[in-house]
């Protein structure tokens, strides 16, 4: 939460909007945001907290956990016209990578604006792939394992 | 005995008033209802949760909600379930749907809970 939080002036630059969810009340999130998060991150975090009551919205994501009664860590990634392009599930106790959060976006809008496709390990600059006839059979001509790293 | 069961109908009536009452007003002012823009401070505040897919025709269609149909699980390549929580946000609360989002990239992050550790 609070790394997404670092992080939020890079994502606003990139026109994305945070919206973050668990099961606990409006109230739990005020509290938590003043005697936590904003010891963590000045001003606490950026986005709006929501108030999953019983797990209902993380029941349709597939992110609800009935035997805890909490939603597991489910991150979504939507586009402008509300369709889900990225969705990545943990369970609890590992966190989430930001960096790859935002790598993802950039690469969900690179194939937005351009059409092209990107290749595993994919960073802005990297080379893309223009999928078409002339292209199959012929990847490994444009692109090596080595440069998803 | 007697005496309780008169009480008890005088105040069934005046119960009864109050509620025709109470819809006569609704009809009236149906304008009224749609209140919730101001922040809700109430120990308890309803949202919708996950929201029905709403039906092709949204303009001129009578509100006949198909109800029943269950939300459609989330996948990619699909359209995100929409649904209404309650939100702290902006160091107030209200109510936020996903659909308000429509035309932006959103990241929507669950997590198990206030005060965990990761």
């Amino acid at each position: 939460m609070t790394a997404v939080a670092v992080k939020y002036p890079e994502l606003q630059a990139l026109g994305v909007e945070v919206l973050a969810v668990s099961t606990d009340s409006r109230f739990s999130h005020k509290i938590w945001q003043e005697e936590e998060l904003a010891k963590m991150v000045p001003g606490g975090v950026p986005f709006p907290m929501l108030a999953d009551a019983g797990g209902k919205i993380g029941a349709v994501y597939g992110v609800y956990d009935t035997l805890a009664g909490v939603n597991i860590r489910g991150r979504f990634i939507i586009d402008p016209d509300g369709v889900i392009q990225g969705m990545e599930v943990l369970t609890p106790a590992v966190g989430r990578n930001v960096a790859e959060l935002i790598r993802q976006v950039k690469a969900f809008q690179h194939v937005r604006q351009t059409g092209e496709a990107t290749p595993s390990g994919w960073q802005p600059g990297k080379p893309t792939l223009k999928p078409g006839p002339q292209l199959v059979g012929k990847v490994w001509e444009v692109w090596k394992p080595e440069m998803a790293f | 005995m007697f005496r309780a069961s008169r009480y008890l109908t005088g105040f069934l009536i005046i119960i009864a008033g109050l509620a025709m009452a109470e819809t006569a007003a609704g009809q009236a002012g149906k304008q009224t209802t749609k209140k919730e823009t101001k922040m809700d401070t109430s120990c308890v505040a309803t949202a919708k949760g996950p929201l029905a897919a709403a039906p092709k025709a949204e303009s001129g269609s009578p509100a006949t909600a198909p109800a029943a149909a269950p939300p459609a699980l989330a996948r990619v390549g699909q359209a995100a379930p929409d649904f209404e929580a309650n939100a702290f946000t902006g160091g107030g609360f209200k109510n936020l749907k996903l659909s308000d989002y429509k035309g932006k990239w959103v990241v929507l992050c669950f997590y198990p809970g206030d005060f965990t550790f990761v």
